[in-house]
């Protein structure tokens, strides 16, 4: 092995949904990246639910696709079943879900990764990190090599020190069948990282031989599905059908009565798990009164015939599974394929990250995914992308990539992460979202394609596409403004409705109409396209809305160049919380901008502080 | 600008001033806070050499040459359990005007300095002791004119409206919450939307708001007053309906300076509602240069007021003079039609004007009940316009807009998304009465009141 193989710009620890951004994004930007992972054939293994996207998720998805990263892509090549959620209510907080076909999905994103010139893949454990003066040198192996670089990003997922427990049993491993990383979290302890511990969990994956389908409703596809990426052509997926059924009294008497075999309850696990997640032993403690709850069936996809039981994870042991499996109906006659687990890891706490993702304790070394406290493949890849952008940038010393909380759900997501410490598995929520409206799927495009063609993400052509279309939007707007319809025009266009209207009214005004199905009037314009025409009506929905949050967002940038004058005394402001007077004293913010940067300083803290400044300086 | 500005300098400052009525009066008290208050104390005081804090003390205080000045009961109070957070004292000596005086001097002398007007509560603020809105209140007890006023100022000062808001913001989360879970988890069945019930919730929140609205702005004309003009032309018991109300309520009446034309006005107080009363000059066709002047006075008098009372006199007929009141009264409504000398052969025409709210006789004992419930049925009736914008009125109206928004939305189906943006408004209007919410509060509420995830 000569010394070339061992040198690299960029070194990404771990081959999940975060590894595969990152090190996509920094090879794309023409860096020497190597992908270090245990077990290489399991690049892009989603170890748990069959699916991309959902609510506040697909949004991350198809800001991820104007970024340039490769999920997007990835899941609608090999997704098996397209539904767009929330379809009854407005288009802001519309989802998009695919299932995917687990096994093409990681087949496909190894094959993408390999096209890469640049960018090489390697099985390793690593086990050690060398830094000398706070910055980041390179790292070791199990097998005592010595790999150098000039950035790293850690995306170790699950995998430091995972605890897998099952009934009263527990064993070490990264996730079912792989084994965990064991020395990292304690290098990362010892560099000055505060390590949390967290929990999360799995249902059994099931036999479709041993399912009964016919006693369960289907849930289909779309009939006319939409995809996350700009760059899908011929777009025709197959859809396969998910199952829904639902747990019964039997079910809650089973797991009642052996919740003392619980770890959870029995005290064995310490970590902490999501509450939005709950396993179905938590659900039946914490919702007593509830007889029933709904169990979705997914394939895991169309080359295996094991399904996901979505909404039964659980920490219970094996053969009480398959007895509580098995009172729900379809599933009768269970075959457990794989059993379901809890697992605990360790994860840093994110706030000691700066809004880079780059560790504020070693230069140069990036932090991405699950190891940062979040849940999700989603969460996880926008993470990974980041931080490759910026550790990319680092070593190109370019400017790094921050985006906004106006501009995405990205931007909340990281500034969540690094402002604030949270005590669970991070997810994210579209209530997450102040400016809900504005973040949108159908706009991911407009908000951040300038950011993916900047860093050499994306082709410029799409950039160019972008802007065509709004131009068109922008006219069609106007034209539908101009293009009238009178009322037997339109009884004509909306047979079978008592929708009526008094006088010529504008198509324009027609889309904003709330008790109108907006679609049944896209038969007046033939020759505008159905997406621009989708795109007006957004436009009329949201018309005021969207200016107020605007406007708003233009006054928060306002009170952020509030000028702070320098013999503020903060000792003394009682208000502001006790930390934060001390941050702000030690650091005098030259502007509430700079004092919201600082972390520390709670935004009540700047409420507060700007009540001060108006009561008092005026 | 200022207080601000000494503001940031002083905060060790030790301030004092005298905090009762200056006037003639039993006891007056001065009050002391900031660190060097103990210190000061105990250089003016004759008997003690020590003062423990939250005790009485009776003692004298004397100068710099050890000349007794006054007899004082005075006590310590030891920070943070203080009014304004900081060491404070209370000292209580003789009324009158000047020993209070010569007692604040000799603090002074001794290393405070004077408060600036409020300032004791800008500290109060300002050491977290109260919120803003009971900082607020404090000035409006301070300049509050009758005691139903100061009564009001008094209940938001014990947070009243702080807690009635806090628990309006609840309720609002909880709506929050209920439609943001309809958003965030549409696969979860726990979570179904009722929108009657949820519009009835709104429906709620809505009429509690607008009864704070009314609350407030009957405690906003307390505290601003209501003004009422006398007018009418020379001799129609114009001054006599003004001293017979004003001699009910033992106010006192004060010139208004200028020319001998003047405004005379005072303050009375019906039904807790303190009143602006005006009386004017005659109104009468006049070259006169001063004359003219005052009916000018008169006109603007007329255009400002709440509330005109107009007087005819009822044992003449309708002049020239009484025309000239009447074009200038002709498009008002805040207006009262008071015939005066009724008891006195009637001359006058009555329809030549367009109605009558109320007859005077020249020796009429009651006047007082019955023009007061003629002036307060109006105020009550009216709403009389408020135009000063108040930060918590203002709030709360945006507040209430937002929630009919969302109201009308959720009626008309339009998107539960846009009913939560309007929501939201609505919260963080309130929120900056009392407090912030935050997107983590909703979640919480989400993961506590549903059965979430699968």
């Amino acid at each position: 092995m000569n010394e070339d193989s061992l040198k690299f710009d960029i070194i990404v620890v771990g081959g999940g949904h975060a590894g595969i951004e990152a090190a996509y994004a920094s090879a794309k930007m023409g860096l020497k990246t190597v992908l270090f992972s245990i077990n290489v054939d399991f690049i892009g293994n989603m170890s748990c639910n069959p699916s991309i996207g959902g609510l506040a998720k697909s949004q991350l998805v198809f800001e991820l696709d104007a970024l340039g990263g490769l999920m997007p892509k990835v899941s609608d090549k090999e997704g098996i079943q397209f539904r767009m959620l929330n379809r009854k209510k407005g288009p802001a907080v519309w989802s998009l879900r695919a299932q995917e076909d687990k096994i093409m999905y990681r087949i496909t994103i190894r094959n993408e990764l390999e096209k890469i010139d640049n960018l090489y893949i390697k099985q390793a454990n690593i086990q050690d990190i060398i830094i000398e003066e706070n910055v980041f040198k390179g790292v070791v192996s199990e097998t005592g090599m010595y790999y150098e670089a000039k950035a790293c990003i850690f995306t170790t997922g699950t995998f430091m020190k995972g605890l897998i427990h099952i009934g009263l049993t527990h064993f070490n491993a990264g996730r079912l069948g792989e084994p965990a990383s064991t020395g990292l979290s304690d290098r990362l302890k010892l560099i000055g990282h505060t390590i949390k511990r967290f929990k999360t969990g799995t249902p059994a994956r099931i036999d479709g031989k041993s399912i009964d389908f016919d006693e369960m409703d289907k849930q289909n596809g779309d009939e006319n599905p939409i995809h996350f990426s700009m760059k899908t052509e011929n777009f025709n997926p197959i859809q396969v059908p998910c199952y829904i059924t639902r747990t019964n009294i039997e079910t809650h008497k089973i797991i009642r009565n052996n919740l003392d075999k619980a770890p959870l309850y029995a005290g064995i696990i310490e970590g902490i798990g999501p509450r939005y997640c709950p396993s179905i032993e938590d659900k039946i403690v914490r919702f007593k009164n509830r007889e029933s709850h709904v169990v979705f069936v997914e394939p895991e996809g169309i080359h295996t015939n094991e399904y996901y039981i979505n909404g039964l994870s659980t920490s219970l042991p094996v053969d009480i599974q398959i007895q509580f499996y098995r009172t729900l109906s379809g599933l009768k006659k269970a075959e457990i394929i794989r059993p379901a687990y809890a697992i605990e890891y360790d994860c840093i706490e994110s706030t000691e990250l700066k809004n880079t993702l780059e560790s504020k304790i070693v230069k140069n070394l990036y932090f991405a995914g699950q190891i940062n406290g979040t849940s999700g493949y989603e969460e996880a890849a926008v993470q990974g992308l980041i931080a490759g952008v910026n550790a990319s940038v680092r070593i190109k010393s370019q400017a790094p990539l921050i985006l906004g909380r106006e501009t995405s759900y990205i931007g909340i997501l990281i500034d969540d992460l690094t402002t604030k410490a949270s005590n669970e598995p991070y997810r994210m929520f579209t209530s997450r979202a102040e400016y809900r409206l504005i973040l949108r799927q159908d706009n991911a495009d407009e908000r951040l394609l300038k950011y993916g063609v900047k860093y050499g993400l994306i082709e410029k052509e799409y950039l160019e596409k972008v802007k065509t279309r709004v131009k068109t939007v922008e006219e069609t707007i106007k034209d539908f403004k101009h293009i009238f319809v009178s009322p037997l025009k339109l009884s004509k266009v909306l047979k079978n409705t008592d929708f009526r209207i008094r006088e010529s009214t504008s198509l324009y005004k027609l889309y904003k109409r709330p008790d109108l199905d907006y679609e049944r009037l896209f038969i007046i314009t033939p020759d505008v396209k159905q997406d621009i025409k989708y795109r007006v009506y957004i436009n009329a929905k949201y018309e005021g809305y969207i200016e107020r949050q605007l406007k708003y967002i233009r006054e928060i940038e306002k009170i952020k160049n509030i000028k702070l004058p320098k013999n503020i005394c903060y000792k003394n402001i009682k208000i502001i919380s006790h930390e934060g007077r001390e941050k702000l004293e030690h650091l005098k913010p030259r502007t509430i901008g700079e004092a919201l940067q600082i972390s520390g300083v709670s935004h009540s803290d700047i409420e507060s502080l700007i009540l001060w400044l108006d009561k008092w300086l005026k | 600008m200022n207080a601000g500005k000494v503001f940031l300098q002083a905060n060790t400052e030790t301030i004092s001033a005298i905090t009762t009525p200056i006037g003639i009066g039993a006891i007056s008290g001065i009050r002391i806070s900031g660190s060097k208050t103990r210190r000061i104390v105990l250089k003016i005081i004759k008997k003690r050499k020590r003062i423990l804090a939250n005790r009485i003390y009776h003692d004298f205080v004397i100068d710099g040459n050890c000349n007794v000045i006054d007899e004082i009961i005075f006590f310590f109070r030891k920070a943070p359990n203080t009014y304004t957070g900081f060491d404070e004292a209370e000292i209580f000596t003789h009324g009158g005007y000047a020993i209070p005086e010569l007692v604040l001097n000799l603090i002074i002398e001794n290393g405070a300095r004077i408060a600036e007007r409020g300032e004791f509560t800008q500290r109060a603020f300002i050491n977290g002791k109260i919120d803003l809105l009971q900082a607020e209140s404090v000035m409006d007890i301070v300049n509050a004119k009758t005691r139903e006023a100061a009564r009001n100022a008094i209940n938001i000062l014990q947070g009243k409206y702080s807690m009635e808001i806090k628990e309006i913001k609840d309720q609002l989360l909880y709506v929050l919450t209920i439609i943001d879970a309809n958003i965030d988890f549409p696969e979860d069945e726990d979570i179904y939307f009722d929108s009657i019930k949820v519009l009835n919730r709104i429906g709620n929140i809505k009429e509690k708001l607008q009864n704070m609205i009314k609350e407030e702005e009957c405690t906003r004309l307390m505290k601003r007053g209501v003004n009422v003009v006398i007018v009418g032309k020379p001799n129609t018991g114009k001054s006599s309906l003004f001293n017979t109300l004003m001699l009910e309520e033992k106010a006192i009446v004060t010139d208004v300076p200028g020319t001998t034309r003047d405004i005379i006005e005072g303050w009375i107080n019906i039904e807790g509602i303190p009143v602006l009363l005006k009386d004017t000059a005659g109104i009468r066709i006049t070259n006169d240069i001063v004359e003219s002047v005052g009916i000018e006075k008169t006109k603007n008098e007329i255009k400002n007021s709440d509330i005109i009372l107009a007087l005819f006199d009822g044992s003449n007929k309708l002049n020239g003079d009484d025309k000239l009141l009447l074009s200038l009264i002709e498009k008002k409504n805040n207006l009262f039609y008071i015939l005066t000398k009724n008891d006195i052969e009637k001359k006058i025409d009555i329809s030549k004007l367009k109605r009558f709210d109320a007859r005077i006789d020249t020796r009429d004992h009651t006047i007082p009940k019955h023009i007061n419930k003629l002036i307060l049925s109006y105020i009550k009736n009216n709403n009389i316009v408020i135009n000063i914008p108040d930060r918590i009125i203002v709030r709360i109206k945006e507040a209430l807009k937002s929630l009919s928004k969302s109201h009308s939305i959720l009626y008309n189906k339009e998107g539960l998304e846009l009913a939560s943006f309007e929501i939201k408004n609505a919260i963080d209007k309130l929120s900056n009465i009392t407090g912030e919410i935050t997107s983590d509060d909703i979640l919480n509420n989400i993961f506590s009141s549903f059965c979430i995830g699968k």
